[in-house]
């Protein structure tokens, strides 16, 4: 999980001064930025993310109840990183790159705190087969042998952030990830395993524009709205409206060679349905099942808010990864809001100044660096190789007529809870049946709009309307009023 | 025109508009959930896009010859069209609607 970059003698020991949910403060710890820590008693894993004078502020990736000031933390001093190599494929992560099948074996269904997995089996043999000989010159990222793993073909490479040189030995048979496979004449050793820090873009050649459609095999994309291989394309959409099915689509049937699916935020049986279905699925082109040449990131919205910020940049560092093979990779994100909610409560806990709807000032900048990462590319070994990036975007909270810009941004978030936790999730109408009781406590004129409350069968618009026609009740009806009436409209 | 309905519009445009519908109900429209529908490969794609302009030329040049828009409408093989979506093997089906198309709209213009 974590690349060495520091020297151990910068590993030191702080204390928890302060928690906020999945933000943490440590004090007496020398750390740097995104520095991997591990957190409390329990040791969870977080990640520097501010430093404020002698205070480290920490998000940490799993669940925080139950830790108290004065627990120990722990800076491991490594950058937070994927292991890159034969077995990404078909695997199922987190959003930090814990294979969950190993997890389920470790404890059951549902994930403890402080458990770790290294993302790719150690133990397991692959066959290697070099392409290149003794006595070659290799630059960085160049291809130094072949894996069939399903049935893609793993290549393994130099990694792009080391210094050329020339192979003195490489071997060939059955190895481990962590094996030595290849040492060059100045006895550099590497292994089939690389490991990348998540959020460092992997160096590429040159960005070319992209020109090539990805074939999708869906008529409304092909027909209206093509796709380039390494382009970007958002899919928006209210809930229900079938963004995930389109997604789920696009990494059956579209022609890109590897699929990283990143069901970011979203519910789990939604994530459970690609689960299930995608290893039945047959791959159009090979007949080969789906599932070997898919990777999943799952964090569903029951797991920690951290780890989705994580995720999406899990998954794009292993979709740049299989980039550098020269493979077409798609990258599906579902969704991208449930990322930028992530970023808004991290950010809020922070107790940043917040931007647009209580989201973070930098969520533009965040958004366009991630989105930066995806290209048709010429990789370093000389491939063409390109990541496409579809994201969905899940609908903001209800936008009434009301909504005025002074409305707090809390208010949005409150209904947009109501909206979710709704036992009618999946269809665009949202239900607010606990809408009374908090908005009384946000209004409490909420007594007096009640007088208009229906007592036929007219609906809510034309209600909101004719509320709004009497004057003295202008004041009244300010942003609970709709919710009211629809809540009201709908009790039987 | 969503107000007052197609039977407002000039004879050309009520046909524009049936192909307009036969685009978005036979060619966009896709089941994600049927075996065959969920993935279509551009051929199919193509061929079926040109059905749908076949229809078009032929309902354009029968309409200019005098045959009524109910007629037109009332064309059988356009109904077979959405079918082919959910045939895997759909080269002979569709070659079949679009002679029955041709032999339908031949019969509407002789008779008009």
């Amino acid at each position: 999980m974590e690349v060495k970059t520091k020297k151990a003698k910068e590993q030191k020991q702080g204390v928890l001064k302060r928690i906020a949910g999945p933000v943490v403060t440590a004090v007496n710890l020398d750390a740097h930025m995104y520095d991997v820590v591990k957190v409390g008693k329990e040791a969870l894993m977080g990640e520097v993310i501010k430093i404020q004078g002698d205070s480290i502020i920490i998000q940490v990736y799993e669940d925080t109840s139950g830790i108290r000031p004065g627990e120990p933390v722990e800076n491991t001093g490594l950058s937070l990183a994927v292991e890159l190599g034969p077995g990404l494929l078909t695997s199922i992560y987190d959003g930090i790159q814990r294979p969950l099948a190993v997890l389920v074996d470790k404890m059951g269904n549902f994930i403890e705190r402080g458990v770790s997995a290294p993302g790719l089996s150690h133990e397991k043999k692959w066959t290697f087969k070099p392409v290149v000989k003794s006595g070659d010159t290799v630059e960085p990222g160049a291809i130094l042998g072949e894996v069939q793993e399903t049935n893609i073909v793993h290549k393994v490479m130099l990694p792009p952030n080391v210094k050329a040189g020339k192979v003195k030995t490489i071997k060939n048979g059955d190895f481990t990830v962590d094996e030595t496979i290849c040492i060059l004449d100045d006895g550099r050793e590497y292994p089939m395993i690389q490991r990348w820090p998540v959020r460092v873009p992997r160096p590429v050649k040159e960005k070319k524009n992209p020109t090539i459609p990805l074939i999708t095999g869906q008529r409304i994309l092909d027909g209206l709205f093509p796709i380039a291989k390494g382009g970007t394309a958002a899919i928006p959409g209210p809930f229900g409206s079938g963004k995930t099915v389109t997604q789920q689509q696009l990494a059956k049937w579209s022609d890109a060679e590897i699929v990283v699916y990143i069901g970011c935020g979203e519910r789990g049986n939604e994530m459970t349905e690609v689960l299930t279905e995608f290893p039945h699925l047959e791959d159009p082109k090979s007949g080969k099942p789906l599932m070997e040449r898919t990777v999943l990131i799952a964090n569903t919205s029951n797991m920690p808010v951290a780890a989705r910020e994580a995720s999406v940049y899990t998954g794009i560092t292993i979709a740049e990864y299989f980039r550098d093979m020269g493979y077409d990779v798609s990258l599906m994100a579902d969704s991208t809001s449930r990322w930028a909610e992530a970023m808004r409560e991290i950010s809020s806990r922070l107790e940043e100044m917040p931007g647009e709807e209580g989201y973070p000032a930098y969520l533009a900048a965040r958004l366009s660096e991630f989105y930066e990462r995806a290209g048709l590319v010429e990789t370093l070994n000389g491939a063409s190789g390109s990541v496409s990036v579809i994201g969905a975007v899940s609908p903001p909270v209800v936008i009434s007529p009301s909504r005025s810009p002074r409305t707090p941004c809390v208010s949005s978030r409150f209904s947009g809870l109501w909206m979710r936790s709704s036992p009618s999730a999946g269809t665009s109408r949202p239900s607010t049946g606990s809408t009374p009781t908090l908005s009384t406590s946000r209004h409490s004129t909420t007594t007096m709009t009640r007088k208009y409350l229906p007592s036929g069968t007219r609906s809510a618009r034309g209600l909101w309307k004719s509320c709004r026609k009497r004057p003295s009740s202008r004041k009244s009806c300010s942003s609970s009023a709709p919710m009211h009436f629809r809540s009201q409209n709908r009790s039987p | 025109m969503q107000l007052v309905g197609s039977d407002a519009l000039p004879e050309s445009e009520q046909v524009t508009i049936e192909v307009a519908r036969m685009i978005r109900e036979i060619f966009l429209q896709q089941n994600a959930y049927d075996a065959v529908d969920t993935f279509c490969d551009m051929t199919k794609q193509y061929d079926m896009m040109k059905a749908i302009k076949l229809f078009a030329e032929l309902a354009y040049a029968a309409q200019i010859a005098g045959v009524s828009p109910t007629q037109i409408n009332g064309v059988k093989a356009k109904n077979e069209l959405p079918q082919i979506k959910f045939i895997k093997d759909y080269k002979p089906e569709l070659a079949k609607i679009e002679k029955q198309m041709d032999t339908e709209f031949n019969t509407l213009r002789s008779a008009a």
